[in-house]
């Protein structure tokens, strides 16, 4: 018995140390591509890719980003997507690509925050839900590839979606069935 | 196996999915690898540990508080306290048995 205990510790070690960090990655490979956002005239790198550093969106409407993006690499017949990441899966809410016959490598302009709350209402289970979220990105190009992710913030309170409850009353309830489990069955094993 | 391991299993398994979606929503950690496969297979070892370990609700030594389950050692149903299922018939013809052993000794 004790063997399967210390096997079940052994297993759960082996588990999270399998899992990769997502800390500090920010973009691969480094310096191929860059690119920032303004938020309130609050600037955003990839290196904001930490749930302590993660970039805030406003819960609010008619907030405008401006942004740029080079690429170090010859950027003919592009494309590239940007989506958010859940477990590992990207679901797309933009992308784009042409031939780019005049070999620009950079880009810039504003973008409408309610446009991308909008797509996300549209992919993404559940909508616009706050908290902490990833958002990943990648470019192709004839002349190479880069791909990286930053993380997001949509603020608001957790309990004005229903969502909030759910996790909330689910969290309860599954403490409680682990806390039951837990009390020793009567006459089972007694000493 | 003194707990309930199943329900330790389950529990564990949602309990760390609803953790990951709370931790996510409270802006601790977000939705990765880690936080939607890594905390429920963690949970679900945790509550099969648990079962395994069935720490809460022990007899006391000496206790006083045992339940009348504790006092008997075992959740059994009256059926098997008594040792034999017996039937109404069953008793009746001991008792006429009886009688006629009695009957007989007279």
């Amino acid at each position: 018995m004790v063997r399967r205990l210390v096997f079940l510790v052994f297993a759960a070690g082996m588990l999270l140390a399998a899992v990769p960090s997502i800390a500090g990655a920010g973009v691969e490979p480094e310096g191929a591509c860059w690119g920032t956002a303004t938020i309130k005239g609050v600037t955003y790198t990839p290196a904001n890719d930490t749930p302590s550093n993660a970039i805030p969106l406003p819960d609010e409407d008619g907030i405008l980003i401006d942004y740029e993006g080079t690429v170090d690499f010859e950027n003919t017949h592009h494309s590239g997507e940007i989506g958010v990441r859940i477990a590992g899966f990207d679901i797309a809410i933009a992308d784009w690509g042409d031939a780019n016959t005049a070999d620009d490598r950079g880009a810039s302009g504003t973008y409408e925050l309610d446009d991308a709350f909008e797509k996300i209402e549209d992919v993404v289970p559940f909508g616009r839900v706050p908290g902490i979220w990833i958002v990943s990105g990648s470019h192709t190009a004839s002349g190479g590839e880069c791909s990286g992710f930053a993380m997001i913030k949509i603020e608001g309170n957790p309990l004005s979606h229903p969502v909030g409850w759910v996790a909330l009353g689910g969290l309860v309830l599954t403490g409680a069935g682990l806390a039951f489990a837990a009390f020793a069955r009567p006459g089972v094993g007694r000493p | 196996m003194r707990g309930r391991p199943i329900l330790g299993a389950v529990a564990g398994l949602f309990f760390g999915l609803f953790l990951s979606l709370t931790l996510m929503l409270w802006g601790v950690w977000p939705l990765d690898r880690m936080s939607l496969i890594g905390l429920p297979v963690l949970f679900m070892i945790v509550g099969l540990v648990l079962a395994f370990l069935a720490p809460l609700g022990r007899k006391k030594a000496g206790g006083a508080a045992a339940t009348a389950e504790e006092v008997t050692g075992a959740a059994a149903t009256a059926e098997e306290v008594t040792g034999a299922v017996e039937t109404k018939e069953e008793v009746e013809k001991a008792v006429d048995v009886e009688k006629e052993i009695e009957e007989a000794t007279e």
